[in-house]
């Protein structure tokens, strides 16, 4: 199995988390171009906090506030005032980011010493901050974010000691690493689908997403091993076996990828996932020269997705191949009467990384850190009493 | 079909042949082949009562060049004297036995001809059937092994030279010299497809130049020219029929917004096989940065296509970069190696078709380029030939077109086409 060490960076200080962010994000490999977190000025409600006031313990007060609010289940409120805290923190600058960290870690260390399940919600907290952060086009705020999170998830996972934290604590950093993979970061999205691995070999989204990756990158041989584990612990992964299917045809296994394809046909899965099915295995008819096939097969295409202009394009093409040009100049005629499909394209989704089974990850995530906010709330309680 | 020439006038004979003469009637009927009329007294009883003519050359509604063969079948009431021959108002010959059958000139120009018989008989009576023999139309390759080539001159300053004759060009067929059968010079009309990308890279400015681009291309059209206008990403955004009424452009133009990938083979395929529904000299204009990611046919299948088609393509380029090395992409669809040879299969099309790559360096030259590409193709000389050398075994034929005493033009074709 072909692993990703070698991305794998060394534990992070948050300095150096920022030099090699910067240094992914300026060079991404040469991949599609991926958005530039340029430096932004902080949210406009950052400025309610004077960072010049701030000390650690100052900085500590507010915060255990802001977690207070999130285990009462005020979440937007929660969110907004740690958005306001950090940035005003942290500035545009990010000078302030390794005085935050070290108050924020301490204060989550007191609570973890009452209650180690207490630390659950935290890093779910500090992982819906970092998507917040994306959107601010801030990489001093995300980053200290997804440390934040990250860190907290390996203490999570290896205090817990069951599998239940392991499980939990592999989703948080797999929804990271889908994050770091949406915009091409595709070094650091592995490291964390890596660990997410390791702590749970089933991940479906991890295993997905390193398929996902190695594809990307031209390493189908590679990426067929993950997603041949993904399809075995999943079997009902359509996007696996889609991805399997033209893995294995990149690699020269064009029979057994049409047999994969074939079967995903009658399966049960998305429409994109099918509508990618019928296009890619029409594709291969046509490529090995069964152009009737090709057609018959597109026929029920159209019938399926009527709006997909794609398809039609494609059974002019094998009718023409095959013969038929009248019927082929019929297919093409017809793109022009059709109502387009407004959607993003199936071809588009699937190479700009949005799993169906993302969105089923993060929800439990959330429901399982849901169900011990009443457990932060008692361990902050403790740390307070214990505080006097 | 059998000959006629042993139709005797007994009537008991008629029988026999009824079945061919019936033939002759239903091509007579079919149209294209000259109705004849004559001016007869009554028939004796089974002969025909008129004069009956059909054509057996030249084949309705068939272009003709050079020397041609013209033949008609006759049935007669009564025995035929003989049969005289014109060829645009000119008698070329009359025959007075079977088989009615002359050979005259048409010439080499791409002219409508038209042919006449009459027949004579022995009492006096007279039957006429006329047929037109059609000039070809540009780009119509129906039922005739014609190949036409959109020939493009350029002389010193990149200056397009447009007064060269028919006795000025040579073209030559896989090493063998070809006679030159059709020739037609400037203003020829077209039908276009204007194949616009409207992927994200294309946001702003850049989608702004195109849209200006567009325009200006399209009211620079003549009345007689049609065009389509294909907007596309990773997928199909818009498509309008052929025509030139310019209104038809001006929603898809305004109400598409620049998002998603790029998917230029699907829709460079797609625009090639509507020029198959359109008579006339096809061309396709692409906007595009030529980085295609996202189609599921391979370039290596458009190319099949584009060279069984007798389409310019023209490809304008945007180039921001100021010409520097592309970047190397890998995508989910394809590695980097397959990305490049899609580019490179791009460029290949292209440049086969006859027509160019413009690169240009700012979304401020787009409009330029597209004017530009307008006035070629009003400035083009249409050579038409039969291979002399034809194997129908879907090879390849190299074709090049030379200049008598060309030194210092340069001469853009296309590269050659598929014997099929």
């Amino acid at each position: 199995m072909t692993t990703p060490r070698r991305w794998i960076a060394r534990p992070p200080r948050p300095a150096r988390i920022l030099l090699l962010g910067l240094a992914a994000l300026l060079g991404s490999g040469g991949l599609v171009q991926g958005r530039a977190d340029v430096p932004q000025p902080p949210a406009a409600d950052a400025g309610r906090i004077d960072p010049a006031t701030f000390d650690i313990t100052a900085i500590q007060k507010a915060y255990r506030r802001i977690l207070a609010r999130w285990a009462a289940g005020a979440r937007s409120e929660a969110l907004a005032d740690l958005t306001a805290l950090e940035s005003g923190v942290v500035g545009t600058n990010g000078k302030g980011a390794a005085r935050l960290f070290k108050a924020e870690t301490q204060a989550v260390r007191e609570l973890e010493e009452q209650q180690h399940e207490a630390l659950l919600p935290v890093l779910v907290l500090h992982h819906d901050s970092y998507a917040a952060y994306r959107e601010l086009h801030n990489p001093h705020l995300s980053l200290h974010a997804r440390t934040l999170a990250q860190n907290l998830a390996e203490i999570y996972a290896a205090r817990g000691a069951s599998e239940g934290a392991r499980v939990s604590a592999a989703r948080v950093l797999t929804s990271l690493g889908s994050y770091l993979q949406e915009v091409q970061l595709m070094g650091f999205s592995a490291d964390l689908y890596a660990r997410s691995l390791q702590l749970d070999p089933a991940d479906e989204v991890a295993l997905l997403g390193l398929g996902a990756l190695f594809e990307k990158t031209g390493k189908y041989d590679a990426a067929g091993e993950y997603l041949t584990r993904l399809v075995k612990a999943h079997p009902g992964q359509a996007e696996g076996k889609l991805r399997l299917a033209l893995c294995l045809e990149r690699s020269g296994k064009a029979p057994e990828a049409k047999r994969r394809l074939e079967e995903l046909l009658s399966a049960d899965s998305s429409p994109w996932v099918l509508d990618l099915t019928y296009e890619e295995l029409a594709a291969l008819y046509f490529r090995e020269g069964s152009y009737a096939k090709a057609a018959e097969l597109l026929k029920r295409g159209v019938a399926r997705f009527p709006r997909n202009a794609r398809l039609y394009i494609q059974l002019a093409a094998a009718l023409e191949r095959a013969g038929e040009p009248a019927a082929a100049l019929k297919a093409a005629d017809k793109v022009q009467t059709l109502d387009l499909s407004r959607d993003e394209s199936p071809r588009y989704r699937y190479s700009r990384w949005a799993p169906d089974a993302l969105v089923q990850l993060r929800a439990a995530m959330r429901e399982t850190s849901d169900a011990r906010l009443a457990i932060l709330a008692q361990a902050l309680a403790s740390a307070a009493a214990k505080q006097g | 079909m059998r000959d006629l020439r042993d139709i005797p006038s007994a009537p008991h004979r008629w029988g026999r042949y009824s079945r061919v003469l019936l033939a002759a009637l239903a091509l007579l009927l079919a149209g294209g082949a000259g109705a004849g009329t004559a001016d007869a007294p009554a028939p004796p009883a089974g002969a025909p009562a008129t004069i009956q003519i059909a054509f057996l050359s030249p084949a309705p509604a068939t272009p003709i060049f050079g020397e041609v063969d013209l033949a008609v079948q006759v049935a007669s009431p009564e025995p035929i004297l003989g049969v005289e021959f014109f060829l645009d108002g000119k008698r070329v010959g009359e025959i007075k036995h079977r088989p009615f059958r002359v050979r005259a000139d048409a010439g080499q120009e791409n002219v409508e001809h038209q042919v006449q018989a009459v027949v004579h008989t022995i009492s006096g009576l007279t039957g006429t059937a006329s047929l037109t023999a059609p000039a070809v139309v540009v780009n119509e390759e129906l039922n005739v092994a014609l190949r036409q080539l959109f020939v493009t001159v350029v002389g010193g300053g990149s200056k397009r030279v447009l007064n060269l004759d028919r006795s000025d060009f040579r073209i030559v067929d896989n090493g063998v010299e070809q006679k030159l059968v059709t020739f037609e010079r400037g203003e020829i009309p077209f039908n276009a497809v204007l194949l616009m990308d409207t992927s994200e890279s294309m946001r702003g400015a850049r989608l702004e130049g195109s849209r200006a681009g567009a325009r200006a291309f399209l009211a620079g059209m003549k009345d007689v020219d049609e065009a389509s206008l294909l907007l596309f990403s990773d997928r199909l955004l818009a498509a309008t029929p052929f025509t030139s009424d310019r209104k038809v452009f001006d929603l898809p133009l305004q109400g598409t917004s620049a998002e998603g990938g790029t998917a230029i083979n699907d829709h460079l395929y797609l625009a090639l096989k509507l020029l198959d529904g359109q008579v006339g000299r096809g061309a396709i204009i692409l906007f595009s940065d030529g980085t295609d990611v996202q189609s599921v046919m391979r370039m290596k299948e458009v190319l099949w296509k584009e060279r069984r088609s007798q389409a310019l393509i023209y490809w304008i380029q945007l180039n921001e970069d100021g010409g520097g090395a592309r970047a190397k992409i890998s995508s989910s669809w394809r590695d980097y190696e397959a990305n490049e040879e899609e580019f490179s299969g791009l460029q290949r099309s292209v440049i086969e078709s006859g027509g160019r790559i413009e690169t240009i360096d700012s979304v401020a030259g787009v409009e330029a380029a597209f004017r530009e590409i307008l006035s070629e193709l009003r400035d083009q000389y249409v050579l038409g030939f039969y291979p002399s050398n034809p194997h129908h075994d879907g090879s390849w034929h190299q074709v090049k077109v030379k200049i008598a005493k060309g030194d210092g033009l340069h001469v853009r074709t296309r590269g050659g086409y598929v014997d099929h």
